[in-house]
């Protein structure tokens, strides 16, 4: 590039200096892309909330005493079924692993533990997938026992061992 | 060479001439003038060119379909504006609203039936002109840009159609969005994340619909309105509408 | 020099009502072309485009006298409805995903829209322009109309042959 001074006898008014033309536009893009992509990020992330007004995703189902063996408890609002057994207890989702929809549980039926009403997707009792266009098995969620004694499920931790809680 | 004399007395007269001459310019020429200008003198028409080829007009070449597609934005427009002066976009309050709009407000319930309904129409029919133009070659050169454009009119229509569904916060509204948001989320890396983003929270809650309804009342509209003006506008700088090529 | 010879083109002339826009290369749809198979769009455009909106807001206003709206329950998280169905849009696209959610919900939508998009840039074939169901595009037209039937029959599979659990039945059953 070329330094024309100011009413030097070199440069002619129509005369253009084509290195600094370039500069210029090259300059100008870029911030205009920076701008334009750091608006649109910023914009993402305000749009992404830091605070959830939604229940906590862990909470107490109460003493063990309400979970006798045998029992499968659902747990209203929560979308998690206690089920307690012998050898011990889990918390099993109820949220459909399709869609989202709620699951029922299917009494008296040793093949078939869930229905999803929405698209017909089955579970078996621990949770695997039986039929359906459900792609995975309905989770376990960690769940334990506080200093009070009460069974508390964490929805925010997948049991992925798929271990019982042994009380 | 006598001055024009500008009384009130006159003005007061002729007031009446005077505001329609203001509003509506005169013209004077032959009748062919006079109909060119009506079209282009006047704000709402002069999208319009001053002459049209005889095929634009056949109804049983276009079924006046796109036509139709705006003419139920416009009511979508009115009705959904009135609805706005009843409708709450809390997760106490919708339920209710809808209520009350069938049974306290006045005209509430044809008012949000012109609007549900035409809703409806509207998918349809613009569905149904993105066929006649298909199956009239009408998406060819000159005109590949005009369907681009129309194809984003077809999805904000669905878009905006989508996002209405939640409002009335009923049973059908809730499931209908809870399955829609979990499609999305079948996306490959960012699905999470996009479902996250459109219910602002991990469920489909009073954060879900504000965001619903800002997209359905603000953000979609203004989209849709202006992607409609480069769609009318290209149609004339395309040539107008399609038609037979001339023996 | 230069602004002298723009005078001599375009004379400002005060009786003047029409100004210069552009320059255009080329022959346009109406240069060296006479009006012959035009008409002046009012009245002859103007009046039919009202005699549609009159149509269409009389159809609009007795189909809302006629039906109403529907209204379920308020929402409930505890209950999902069955079934539960997506607006009839997208009802195809359900049927679709309660085959393969990925394959349905994402790949087919994207392959949909994708191939509306290109498809004016993928036929470039100027043939059979302006005339319902040319000839000389019976392919485009019959792929076409693959597309628009499979999705109506998805729709109305979905929409009124689905029951709860989302198993088949029929609506006359």
């Amino acid at each position: 590039m070329e330094l024309n001074h100011c009413g030097g006898a070199a440069t002619m008014p129509g005369d253009v200096d084509e290195g600094r033309r370039k500069f210029v536009k090259k300059v100008t893009v870029a911030t205009l892309a920076l701008g334009v992509g750091g608006v649109a990020l910023q914009t993402g992330r305000f749009l992404n909330p830091n605070v959830l007004y939604e229940p906590a995703r862990a909470f107490k189902v109460g003493e063990l005493a309400s979970f006798p063996i045998g029992s499968r408890i659902v747990i209203e609002g929560r979308g998690v079924e206690i089920v307690r057994e012998r050898e011990g207890m889990h918390a099993v989702s109820l949220v459909c692993t399709h869609l989202g929809c709620l699951v029922k549980p299917v009494e008296n039926n040793p093949d078939v533990g869930y229905a999803c009403p929405c698209h017909g997707s089955t579970f078996a009792l621990k949770g695997e997938v039986l039929g359906g266009p459900a792609p995975k098995d309905l989770p376990w969620y960690e769940m334990y026992m506080d200093h009070t004694g009460a069974i508390v499920v964490d929805t925010s931790k997948v049991n992925r061992e798929r271990t019982k809680l042994v009380v | 060479m006598s001055a024009t004399v500008y009384t009130i007395r006159d003005s007061i007269k002729n007031l009446p001439k005077n505001i329609r001459s203001s509003v509506v310019r005169p013209v004077e020429g032959t009748q062919e003038q006079a109909r060119a200008a009506a079209v282009f003198g006047n704000v709402f028409l002069h999208i319009h060119p001053a002459r049209v080829h005889e095929n634009s007009l056949r109804f049983s070449y276009t079924l006046g379909l796109g036509l139709i597609s705006f003419y139920l934005f416009l009511i979508l427009s009115v009705s959904g504006t009135l609805l706005m002066f009843y409708y709450t976009p809390s997760t106490q309050l919708a339920y209710h609203n809808m209520k009350d709009l069938e049974y306290v407000v006045s005209f509430g319930v044809i008012l949000r039936n012109i609007h549900r309904w035409s809703a409806h129409a509207m998918v349809a029919c613009v569905f149904l002109h993105m066929c006649r133009v298909f199956y009239t070659g009408s998406y060819k050169a000159p005109r590949e840009f005009n369907w681009v454009v129309g194809v984003c009119l077809l999805l904000m229509t669905l878009f905006l159609s989508f996002t209405g569904y939640l409002l009335p916060w009923d049973q059908l509204a809730f499931w209908a969005i809870t399955v829609g948001s979990n499609i999305a989320a079948y996306a490959p890396w960012i699905g999470e994340k996009i479902r996250f983003v459109i219910l602002g929270g991990n469920e489909v809650g009073q954060m879900a619909l504000i965001r619903f309804y800002v997209l359905h009342v603000a953000l979609l509209p203004v989209v849709a309105l202006i992607l409609m003006g480069i769609h009318f506008w290209r149609i004339r700088k395309d040539g107008g509408l399609s038609r037979p090529a001339a023996e | 020099m230069h602004v002298a010879k723009k005078e001599e083109i375009f004379p400002i002339d005060p009786n003047k009502t029409y100004s210069l826009m552009a320059i255009v290369e080329g022959d346009s749809l109406q240069v060296d072309k006479d009006p012959g198979d035009t008409v002046s769009s009012w009245p002859n455009l103007v009046l039919r485009e009202l005699l549609l909106f009159l149509v269409v807001g009389i159809a609009v206003v007795a189909v809302s006298l006629l039906f109403n709206a529907p209204l379920e329950e308020p929402a409930n998280a505890l209950h999902s409805t069955n079934p539960a169905k997506a607006p009839w849009y997208f009802v195809g696209i359900q049927e679709l995903v309660s085959y393969s959610a990925f394959l349905g919900g994402i790949v087919a939508p994207a392959g949909i829209v994708l191939s509306l998009l290109f498809l004016p840039y993928l036929d470039r074939n100027p043939a059979g322009v302006g005339v319902w169901f040319a000839k000389e595009r019976r392919v485009a037209t019959t792929l076409f109309t693959v597309f628009v039937v499979s999705m109506l029959v998805l729709i109305v599979i979905g929409q009124f042959l689905r029951g709860p659990n989302w198993t088949l039945y029929l609506p006359w059953k």
